[in-house]
Formats: C-alpha cells, sequence, structure tokens
C-alpha cells in the first residue's frame, strides 16, 4: 500500500472510512510524518472543539417559557386557530379546489357545446375527446406482468435501509391484500406519469420493523413485525425540494432520478410511507471515486485515454507519455469496483532510444452511496504515482 | 429523504397545538442544550447563545402550526436556529469582540482522538480557534453541523436544503481551506 501526504486521504482516516489495512498504514504514515501530525492535530483538535459539550444556564427554560404567549394555542377562536386550522387541512383544500376548477371547467365545456347549433356541434363531437370521458386514456392499468421480483436479502443489501433502522423477515400469516392491489395503491400515491416512467417495478411482501421510527403520522400503527407490502418504483425523474430558500438565500430545486419506495399496509391496503432516493450510477461511481482521491487525467466514464505522466525528477520535471483507463464493474445497484490504471512505456523514462516494456499501475475502489474504499493497488514502480 | 412518522416530537408537537403548553416545555428541555452548544460554537460568546436560544424557541413556539412532520423535527429547529443566528450575526458582525482565550480555557483538555498521534503544538491551539472563527459564514456552519451533533449528510442537507452530495463536497472544501489557513499560518 502506497502512501503519500494526502489530505483526502487524512479526512477519511479522522471520518472512519477507510479499510482496517489502509487504517492501519495510515496511522503508521501519520507518526513518521511531520505535516500529517500536525494536520492530523488540526482537524482532531477542531472537531473535539466543537463536539466538547456546553449548557445553556438553569434560567433559561424559565425564561423561554415566560415569554411564550401560552394562549396562542389554547384559545379556538383566534385568528391564529384559523392559520392553523388551514395548515391541517392545507392538502384537502387544495385537492378540494382542484376538484372545484375541474368542475367549472367541466361545466363551461358543457355549456359551450349546448350553445352550438349542428353541424358545428357533431364536428366538436367528432374531433375532440368528450368530456365525460377519461381525461388520459392512455394510463396502463395495474397488472401483475408489470411487476418484477426481489428477495429480502434485495432489501437489506440496500444501503438506503440500513440494518439499525430497519428489520425485514419473511411474513408467516396470511394478509388480506394481494400484490395487484397493492401495486395499484402504491400507482396512486406516485401518479400515473411516475407510473408510466418507471424503468421498472418490483414488490416484495414482507414483515417490517423500523427500529427508530415506529410510527406512523396520523394512525396508531406501529412498525413492528408489521406485514407491509413494498413498492418500488425505479428511476424516476422527481424534482427536490423546492419552496423557502435555503440558509444561504438560494432556492434549490433541480431533477434527480431517483427510486421511490412505497410501503402500503398489507392488510388494510392503504400507503403508510414512501421514501424516495437518488439512484447511484456507475458515473456516479466513477465521479466519486475520482473527486475522493484527487486521481486527475482518468477519464469519467470506462474507457482509456492518453496523457501525460509527470515522473518526478528535478524541476520543472519529466514528462512522459501514459495512458489512463477506467474500469467498472457492478456488484449491485448501490455498489461499483472501480479500477483506474496507468501503462507507460519503460524507454520513456530512459532516453529515447532505449526500449523498454509497457508498465502500468492500478488502484482498485468499492464505491458506495456513503463511502469509497481502495481495496487495492500495485504494479510497477515510477518515480512518482501520479495522484 | 423524506418520511411519515410519528415520533415522541410529533406526538409533543401536537400537544403544544391543543393548548398543552408543559408539552413544549419538553421540547426545550430536549434540545435546548443541542442548540445552545451550536450557537455556541458559531458566535464563541455565551451571553450572545443565550439570548439567541431565547428568540430561537419563541420563533419555534410562534411558528409550530407550520411544522409539517414528515420532516425530523430537529432539522426544523436547527433551521430556524440557523435563520435567527444568521440575522444576528449580520447585526453584530462588525461590533464582536471575541476573547478567545477564555473560549480555549474553557474546553476539557482531552481533545484529541488519537493520543498517540498527538503532534506536540498545544501552543497553537487558540490560532486553530479563531481560524475557525474567521472562516466564512457557510464553511464554519456546515464545519458545525458535521460534528456537533453528528449529523449525518442526508440530516445536514434537510437543514440546509442542499443535496447530501453537495454537502459532502461542501465538508470537504471547509476542511481544505482550513487545513490551507493553518498552513500559512507560516511558522506552525
Amino acid at each position: 500500500m502506497v502512501h503519500r501526504c494526502n489530505i483526502e486521504d487524512l479526512i477519511g482516516y479522522l471520518d472512519g472510512k477507510m479499510s482496517p489495512d489502509a487504517e492501519n498504514a495510515m496511522k503508521e504514515h501519520i507518526k513518521r510524518c511531520e505535516n500529517c501530525k500536525k494536520a492530523y492535530y488540526l482537524f482532531s483538535f477542531s472537531e473535539g472543539f466543537i463536539k466538547s459539550p456546553c449548557f445553556a444556564g438553569n434560567s433559561v427554560d424559565k425564561n423561554i417559557m415566560a415569554s411564550i404567549d401560552k394562549s396562542r394555542y389554547k384559545n379556538k377562536k383566534t385568528s391564529l386557530s384559523i392559520a392553523l386550522q388551514y395548515h391541517r387541512l392545507k392538502p384537502v383544500l387544495k385537492l378540494t379546489a382542484a376538484v372545484f376548477v375541474l368542475y367549472l371547467l367541466l361545466f363551461s365545456v358543457i355549456v359551450y357545446k349546448s350553445t352550438l347549433k349542428p353541424p358545428y356541434n357533431d364536428k366538436i363531437a367528432v374531433s375532440s375527446s368528450s368530456p365525460e370521458e377519461p381525461i388520459n386514456t392512455n394510463t396502463p392499468n395495474a397488472t401483475e406482468n408489470n411487476i418484477e421480483s426481489i428477495s429480502i436479502d434485495d432489501l437489506r443489501k440496500n444501503p438506503h435501509f440500513p440494518a439499525d433502522e430497519y428489520e425485514f423477515k419473511e411474513l408467516t400469516v396470511p394478509v388480506n391484500t394481494d400484490k395487484l392491489t397493492a401495486l395499484s395503491s402504491a400507482k396512486t400515491m406516485v401518479g400515473d406519469k411516475s407510473y408510466k416512467d418507471a424503468k421498472k417495478i418490483t414488490a416484495i411482501l414482507v414483515s417490517l420493523t423500523n427500529k427508530k421510527h415506529p410510527y406512523i403520522a396520523g394512525s396508531s400503527i406501529v412498525l413492528k413485525d408489521y406485514p407491509v407490502w413494498i413498492v418500488t418504483f425505479y428511476n424516476l425523474h422527481l424534482t427536490t425540494q423546492g419552496g423557502p430558500k435555503n440558509a444561504y438565500g438560494v432556492q434549490e430545486a433541480k431533477v434527480v432520478i431517483a427510486d421511490t419506495n412505497v410501503f402500503i399496509d398489507a392488510n388494510t391496503g392503504e400507503e403508510l410511507q414512501s421514501i424516495s432516493y437518488s439512484v447511484f450510477s456507475q458515473s456516479d461511481a466513477i465521479k466519486k471515486v475520482l473527486e475522493l482521491h484527487s486521481h486527475s487525467g482518468f477519464p469519467d466514464s470506462p474507457g482509456k485515454v492518453s496523457g501525460i505522466l509527470h515522473a518526478g525528477g528535478k524541476a520543472p520535471g519529466l514528462s512522459i507519455p501514459a495512458e489512463f483507463e477506467t474500469k467498472v464493474e457492478k456488484e449491485s445497484d448501490w455498489a461499483y469496483t472501480v479500477t483506474l490504471t496507468q501503462y507507460w512505456n519503460a524507454k520513456d523514462l530512459r532516453g529515447p532510444n532505449s526500449k523498454g516494456p509497457v508498465l502500468f499501475y492500478y488502484w482498485k475502489y468499492r464505491a458506495t452511496v456513503d463511502n469509497v474504499v481502495e481495496i487495492d493497488s500495485g504494479g510497477d514502480n515510477t518515480p512518482l504515482i501520479m495522484k | 429523504m423524506v418520511k411519515s412518522k410519528l415520533d415522541n416530537d410529533s406526538i409533543l408537537v401536537s400537544n403544544v397545538l391543543n393548548g398543552d403548553t408543559d408539552s413544549f416545555s419538553l421540547l426545550v428541555s430536549k434540545y435546548r442544550d443541542g442548540i445552545y452548544n451550536f450557537i455556541y460554537k458559531m458566535t464563541y460568546s455565551r451571553e450572545d447563545a443565550e439570548d439567541i436560544l431565547q428568540e430561537v424557541f419563541i420563533r419555534v413556539y410562534n411558528n409550530l402550526y407550520k411544522y409539517d412532520n414528515k420532516w425530523h423535527f430537529s432539522t426544523w429547529l436547527y433551521r430556524i436556529a440557523l435563520n435567527v443566528f444568521k440575522n444576528h450575526y449580520a447585526k453584530k458582525k462588525k461590533q464582536r469582540n471575541i476573547d478567545y482565550q477564555k473560549v480555549l480555557s474553557s474546553l476539557p483538555d482531552n481533545l484529541i482522538n488519537d493520543p498517540e498521534l498527538v503532534y506536540e503544538i498545544k501552543e497553537h491551539n487558540l490560532e486553530i480557534l479563531k481560524i475557525l472563527d474567521s472562516l466564512k459564514f457557510e464553511d464554519k456552519t456546515i464545519l458545525v453541523l458535521k460534528h456537533i451533533q453528528g449529523f449525518s449528510y442526508r440530516e445536514i442537507a434537510e437543514i440546509l436544503k442542499l443535496s447530501p452530495e453537495n454537502v459532502r463536497i461542501k465538508v470537504m472544501r471547509a476542511k481544505k481551506i482550513l487545513y490551507k489557513k493553518f498552513n500559512e499560518l507560516g511558522e506552525v
């Protein structure tokens, strides 16, 4: 394992994101390297300072409670109470308004049609769809043919369902809702567009426990060994939360490719929760490796490109032609093995008239949604590993 | 990640909205030290931190009916704390008079993770505190949030309304700036 003074490696070491071997090697390196010792001290002290506990004075609670308007939420007839009710009923009001506008439009079309005399009335009937028909007749119906299989192990491997929060077990008791009903409920939740756009859909019946957040808003359901259908819609184009500006005054809103998981109560068929997360693609994995480990010259998609390898020596240093190759193997939807290899010719180091074999050096990383770990590196020695 | 859940905080919020101020007192007790610590590490001033803390909870109480329980209550609370702090910071930016030595003397001795790797530059602790305080608002905020409560990138993203990946990049950038400024001290 080669070790250099790399600030990102050091930060990764402090964050505990290295493999045990890399961690030991890094620790030995820090012991020997004065620069890294200083940097280690800087980050360690800064983190320790930020983490160090300090407590508010005892009078703070009293002052806060004395400063609030205790009657604010007690008097049901205040204007605030109306605002509160408005916030609570906001989703229902939005739906009601949408239905009202729809009916208004429908009514207008009917009235407009009735005022036309034949033959115009007939023409309209022929050339446009009747307002009594469903608005979108192209929406496919949910059928079991649309659903692919997934195993409980697949769920357990999904880093978005961490083991310290989610527990999935085989369901051994019969339930009242079949796969098709679950899919229909999930489809209602994600909408027709997402249903049509999904690259694939999976559904699985499990006994679910949520160890950290077992309660469901607005119901008495506790997610402990609870029978649920998990219906997953893959590769949806979702817009991230817009609305209020962020802490720096910038409004964040962008389209991301994401998977949406809808948890359906396996007995009532009602939606319990929905969880969406961005998809971790091959391209994301490569970018993460290149960014985190500051490799330069390598292509950000699988393939080989030509470039220049700075081979050390006295300033300005020797630069020789080289090739940089990026390879990716997919382990799962959330993990990729990325191998970066650089090739150069030994003769370029010895002079124009010399001959030599093609040499290489490689780094192999395992990239997941959460981190990147170097799992192997090696090859021929080069005066300077370009990193 | 957006979650629909009804945890203890949501129950307490619901109680407050039904007129039970004791439940608000419980929320204050639960979060006051965390928020206080966050503000103190941003201001380096206990007096300012207590003033801001009080304002945060009054604002939380007055706006509690706007809280949507699909978000974690703690991240909503920290977002409000950050907004209150921003207003305060904008007003007092030029009038700050920080006693860094006092801040340093209030710290425990064992701040370093691995004593085996300690490099004896304790005399530079004061400089490190000053460098941290001199970081740009965005860099300082993201470093403090990263370490203060062990927030995940996803939780910080909820507070700052950014993507988790964006947060990860900004944390790395802030640490590099910290390192650069530290090296610029020259004789260190």
